[in-house]
């Protein structure tokens, strides 16, 4: 969550929320969060003992029986209306689906079953068969198949509903912004029936049904949104920005306004194939994705390629993926990269993301992350560099790692022989790879970018990291509103840390690449041009800006001001050369 | 890469399947599954490039047999699917769809 300067409406203060853009479009409306999981207890693996008694007498198993027809019966019939009433092909093949699930012949045996010889009670049994089912889903190892256990759940709450004798009602008045942890498709049909304007959820996969829904209905949609402690309830209104994945609670009047001119602005786009500055030199612009999803518009957007591929979510939910599974992703990244790069960076739990064992740390910005972590949990790592390298081996030259969070040089090294070791059991059991997979660092830590020039001979690119590399230089934790005004990205230091990078970068023949934050804003992307950057990686949804800017500016001109960027000392002659920089396009 | 047996292919089986009387099983890796059952085939996860055994038993059983591999043959692509297509591209279907061998061995 981040907390954008002080602008209040009402005793609200504006609450900027971040998120993957999963459905296009912006939304405005009154939040209603959604709290499920009420009927079937926290998590629905373990569904809860004791849902309305646990046995039923040996005489009650025909009535019972009757009463699990008619519950059927009486759920097909609400299906039914639904799909009469579709508003869409997508609508009613989802709907379809659902009756599929609902009509399963081995669903219905199995729960007669429970409750024919063991007695179970109605509840309990279908709790208990519709859990083990979304166990054996959910351990299938394919994402398709995981996303759709929410649809399963959804059937069980709409039977258990059913049982308690109805629908479940939406306090829901005039224009509402929906917030749910997750949310099923009958669920969101029937809400989208309402006046729903836009949809934030939690979780969300890219083929879940609660997506596809959204875009089919023409939903704003922002999925992967965490909005502890910014309890979206409280507020009057939030906005939806679907081009951007940014929810905003309570935002002013004029950032509605930009907000919608800039949604205005982006439709009817077409991502042009030109990539090259206006005295004709090249640079590519790339997308940083974590979900697959994200990867939809790069087409659309321009994007080529992946220059940052996050991997981290690998590590939170249920357990480290399996190497099949990390395989089968990486693959799908490259098959939807088309013939583009894509660059692998390796596991960056911590600070923010969250770890794979439950740590706890006072200040886990300067502690147990990225490389860090690896080194000492080898098993993740030979995993991760193995699905990585059997992911390369179809195409060589296509796939590249990229190590986090590096301060020493040793850290290069070590994690260089632990894929060498991969590389040779690989080997071994004849499995193909790419032998000269590119291997480059993240450049975030300000005493690696000291020693850049050692850097540079060790590996083939090293990418700068901008969010944390100016919190480490600048001792201003990003997260920390208080602190904010310090989080400053002009500041002449960085500035001159990428002027080392420049220096080393030439020097070694190192490729220099931006993956952070400052790739995105235009101004900045034109420095780092200057500065001898030639590949910049951002969110899909920021690309078309910059690479409009970019098209505009010479290179001599970037150069000029990555020079005068490098003399400045203070900020106020930081800011006069963005000032006439900006004056002189026309920003 | 193409796609495998995903969720729309695993439908369209099932309501194929069970236009019949005859009992429909898929076997794969020793695993045996309800072909009647949607819940039963997504477990299965099947990729591209799988080999499925399906089995026919009952009074139509050739029938459903055809039915069931003329739909792998046609990679279950149906009337409607264009229009799928330009509905919701790159979601739950991929462009192509499975090319799994059905062993006849009704």
């Amino acid at each position: 969550m981040e907390m954008k300067k002080g602008t209040t409406m009402g005793e609200r203060l504006t609450c900027t929320l971040k998120g993957v853009a999963a459905s296009p479009g912006i939304g405005v409306g009154r939040p209603f969060v959604l709290k499920r999981g009420e009927l079937r207890g926290e998590t629905w693996s373990a569904p809860r003992e004791e849902v309305d008694g646990k046995t039923i007498l040996q005489g009650d198993v025909e009535q019972t029986l009757e009463h699990w027809k008619a519950v059927v019966g009486a759920l097909q019939g609400q299906y039914e209306e639904l799909i009469r009433e579709a508003e869409s092909e997508t609508v009613r093949r989802v709907l379809e689906s659902q009756m599929m699930i609902l009509q399963d012949p081995e669903l219905q045996a199995s729960i007669e079953r429970a409750i024919q010889v063991e007695f179970l009670s109605l509840p309990r049994a279908i709790c208990r068969e519709i859990g083990l089912w979304a166990d054996r889903w959910a351990s299938s190892g394919a994402d398709w198949v995981e996303e759709r256990v929410t649809d399963l759940l959804s059937v069980q709450d709409d039977l258990i509903l059913m049982l308690h004798g109805g629908q479940r009602e939406y306090p829901l008045t005039g224009q509402t912004i929906l917030f749910a942890d997750e949310l099923a498709p009958v669920e969101m049909i029937r809400i989208a029936r309402t006046s729903l304007k836009g949809v934030v959820l939690q979780r969300a996969g890219h083929t879940s049904h609660a997506v596809i829904l959204a875009k089919s209905l023409g939903l704003p949609c922002v999925v992967g949104v965490d909005w502890m402690g910014a309890e979206p309830g409280l507020h009057d209104v939030a906005l939806v920005d679907g081009n951007f994945g940014e929810v905003l609670l309570s935002p002013s009047g004029s950032v509605l306004k930009e907000r919608r001119e800039k949604a205005t602005k982006l439709t009817g786009w077409e991502g042009s194939e030109e990539q090259s500055t206006r005295c004709g030199a090249s640079f590519v612009l790339r997308a940083n994705i974590e979900y697959l999803m994200e990867m939809d518009r790069m087409q659309h957007q321009g994007a080529r390629g992946v220059g940052l591929l996050r991997t981290e979510s690998m590590l939170m939910s249920e357990g480290v993926w399996s190497l099949e599974r990390q395989v089968g992703f990486y693959r799908t990244v490259l098959k939807k990269a088309g013939n583009e790069p894509v660059t692998i960076r390796l596991f960056d739990a911590g600070g923010d993301k969250g770890q794979p064992d439950e740590v706890s740390e006072t200040n886990p910005f300067l502690g147990w992350r990225g490389v860090r972590m690896l080194l000492d949990r080898p098993d993740l790592l030979q995993l991760q560099l193995e699905a990585i390298l059997r992911a390369s081996g179809g195409e060589p030259g296509r796939v590249s790692v990229m190590i986090p969070m590096v301060t020493f040089l040793e850290e290069i090294d070590c994690v260089r022989s632990v894929m060498r070791n991969v590389m040779d059991d690989l080997d071994a059991r004849g499995v193909m790879f790419d032998r000269n997979i590119p291997f480059g660092v993240m450049m975030e830590v300000p005493a690696l970018v000291l020693q850049a020039k050692a850097v540079a001979e060790r590996v083939d690119f090293m990418s700068i990291g901008t969010n944390d590399l100016i919190q480490y230089t600048l001792a201003a934790d990003r997260g920390n509103e208080r602190v904010a005004s310090h989080f400053e990205p002009r500041h002449p230091a960085v500035w001159k840390l990428v002027g080392l990078l420049r220096d080393a970068s030439v020097q070694r023949g190192c490729s220099l690449r931006v993956c952070g934050e400052m790739a995105s804003e235009p101004v900045y992307a034109a420095a780092f041009l200057g500065f001898g950057v030639r590949e910049l990686s951002m969110g899909v949804q920021e690309v078309p800006a910059v690479r409009s800017h970019l098209t505009e500016v010479s290179i001599e001109e970037a150069e000029l001001l990555a020079h005068s960027l490098v003399a400045a000392d203070c900020m106020r002659e930081v800011h006069a050369t963005f000032e006439a920089w900006k004056k002189n396009y026309l920003l | 890469m193409k796609a495998g047996l995903h969720a729309r292919p695993s439908s369209m089986l099932v309501k194929t399947a069970s236009g019949f009387v005859s009992d429909f099983m898929i076997e794969l890796q020793g695993y045996r599954i309800n072909g009647k059952s949607i819940l039963g085939i997504m477990m299965l996860a099947a990729e591209c490039g799988t080999e499925l055994q399906l089995m026919m038993d009952g009074p139509d059983e050739h029938e459903a047999m055809d039915a069931v591999v003329r739909l792998f043959a046609a990679n279950f692509s149906e009337e409607g699917e264009a229009q799928e297509r330009g509905e919701e591209r790159g979601d739950e279907k991929g462009d192509d769809h499975g090319d799994e061998k059905g062993d006849d061995h009704g």
